[in-house]
């Protein structure tokens, strides 16, 4: 895969909000409505798939890391949180390394299961392409913390995709309008005959 | 099997339909041929749509030729013919109903599943041969599955695995000319697929699974039974068994999806992208709404 962040027209290391922009105005410039009747729509859409998969491959390392520093943050005060967050420290660095069974064993020896618990665990089931259970991580997480952005990012991005994809389904399946073209011919044909004329002959 | 995995007529332009029909009646007819007019009960949808799938990966010569069968006597019917890919799928076929009645036999120990078990042995082995590697690790899905139910797996993602699996392991057939890494994404889409096959079985059959105390992942994820709950208490718990399995069945679809994007066919293109895009989504809504949620239903 290219670099994330040359795909995305930024240097290496730029900040989430950069990041977040330059995907935004990129998804406005190639999105497929603009192209319709285009011969480059195609095109438009390869480009438009290479930078989603860029922002997400940015957005999921980034999460891990942001997850890390506000952790770290968080702990510093308080001793009695620093164990339960180098630990999460080992799982999100598992995940990043994509070592799932080491970030599930990690997390299933854990007892003390908070939002960000079942964030993470979230985050190893979805890779694992356990969705329900992602689903229920996620869910979990962000009725645990309602505040945290992060938590309901990760839920919204189940519930767009397949919000997505049943726009398609539907899309491609409801809006026919031969229904509509035949009724109109219907119509059309009667009044003739009932003129005296005929627009289609009848067998 | 089950038979989720087809088309939606509908939506479907005629040629596209009429080159699935002829791999449907050429699979059929190459597991007559080969094992016997008998074997042919066993042929599926998912079968045709593994060979339909392999052969738009390839670059084999395709011949159709206008033939009559048992089914149809007098009437000629266009039939793929000496399709590597069709031959490939009556083996699978038959592995995985030699291992289903197997698992019948055990089960119930009634004569017919016996008796059919004796007949399919012989069939079996001719293709074990052929493909011994794949039917070891299918075998060993299949134990994998057998001891999740035993144990009562309280997970339905974790208990559809093994069946996911299976699903990968029939459809990454040796030899496919692609790179890696439309391999990996082949094999992903086989898995998920087995996974959405599975889940949507285990749904379908719940209440009757529910009823006769068999093993079904739903019951013990929502910790179901059919004597201590009432009706109006097993009626809200349904609902949300309903909704959780709807979204984790259309992201398993979406995400298919994704992938199928990604991958090049060579042929029989609107049969795959019917099926992907909306076959699944119709046959998986009719078995959570009923009937009544599709405009015309699919005749199978």
């Amino acid at each position: 895969m290219q670099n994330p962040y040359e795909v995305l027209g930024l240097k290496e290391g730029a900040s989430i909000e950069e990041v977040k922009r330059a995907y935004r105005e990129l998804v406005k410039k190639y999105h497929p409505d603009q192209y319709t009747d285009n011969p480059l729509k195609d095109l438009a859409e390869e480009k438009l798939r290479e930078i989603n998969d860029a922002y997400r491959a940015i957005m999921e390392g980034e999460t891990f890391r942001g997850d890390y520093a506000n952790d770290r943050t968080y702990g510093s005060g308080n001793g009695s949180y620093s164990d339960s967050n180098s630990t999460y420290y080992e799982v999100i660095n598992a995940l990043n390394r994509n070592d799932l069974y080491a970030a599930e064993a990690i997390l299933n020896r854990m007892t003390d299961r908070n939002a960000q618990w079942y964030y993470l665990y979230g985050h190893v089931n979805y890779r694992r392409g356990r969705f329900g259970e992602a689903y229920n991580c996620f869910r979990t997480a962000v009725n645990m913390e309602p505040g945290n952005i992060e938590y309901r990012e990760a839920l919204n991005n189940m519930e767009m995709q397949r919000g997505v994809y049943q726009g398609d389904v539907y899309r491609r399946t409801m809006n026919d309008d031969c229904c509509q073209t035949l009724f109109t011919i219907w119509a059309c044909d009667t009044c003739c005959e009932c003129m005296g004329g005929d627009m289609f002959r009848c067998f | 099997m089950f038979g989720y995995i087809k088309p939606y007529k509908p939506e479907m332009k005629i040629k596209d339909y009429d080159v699935f029909k002829a791999y449907y009646c050429g699979l059929c007819k190459e597991i007559g041929k080969r094992y016997g007019e008998i074997s042919r009960l066993t042929l599926n949808y998912e079968l045709t749509y593994l060979a339909i799938f392999l052969s738009a990966l390839s670059d084999e010569e395709i011949c159709i030729r206008k033939e009559s069968c048992v089914a149809n006597p007098f009437k000629k019917k266009p039939i793929m013919k000496e399709n590597p890919y069709i031959a490939y799928a009556a083996d699978m076929n038959t592995i995985l109903m030699y291992y289903k009645f197997l698992d019948d036999k055990e089960d119930d120990k009634t004569l017919n599943a016996s008796l059919l078990e004796l007949f399919f042995k012989t069939k079996y082995r001719k293709s074990y041969k052929s493909y011994s590697e794949k039917a070891e690790k299918i075998k060993g899905y299949l134990e994998v599955l057998k001891g999740l139910a035993e144990t009562k797996c309280s997970s339905v993602d974790v208990a559809s695995e093994p069946f996911a699996n299976i699903m990968k392991e029939v459809f990454l057939i040796d030899g496919l000319k692609v790179g890696d890494e439309d391999y990996a994404k082949i094999g992903q889409i086989a898995y998920h697929l087995g996974r959405f096959v599975y889940i949507l079985d285990a749904y379908d059959d719940l209440k009757k699974d529910l009823k006769n105390g068999s093993y079904n992942p739903f019951i013990y994820q929502y910790n179901l039974s059919y004597d201590k709950m009432q009706e109006d208490e097993l009626k809200p718990m349904l609902e949300e068994i309903k909704e959780w399995t709807k979204f984790n069945l259309t992201f398993t679809l979406s995400t298919i999806v994704k992938l199928y994007e990604q991958l090049k066919f060579k042929k029989n293109i609107g049969i795959i992208d019917n099926i992907f895009r909306i076959g699944l989504y119709m046959e998986f809504m009719r078995v959570m709404e009923g009937d009544k949620s599709c405009k015309i239903r699919t005749k199978s």
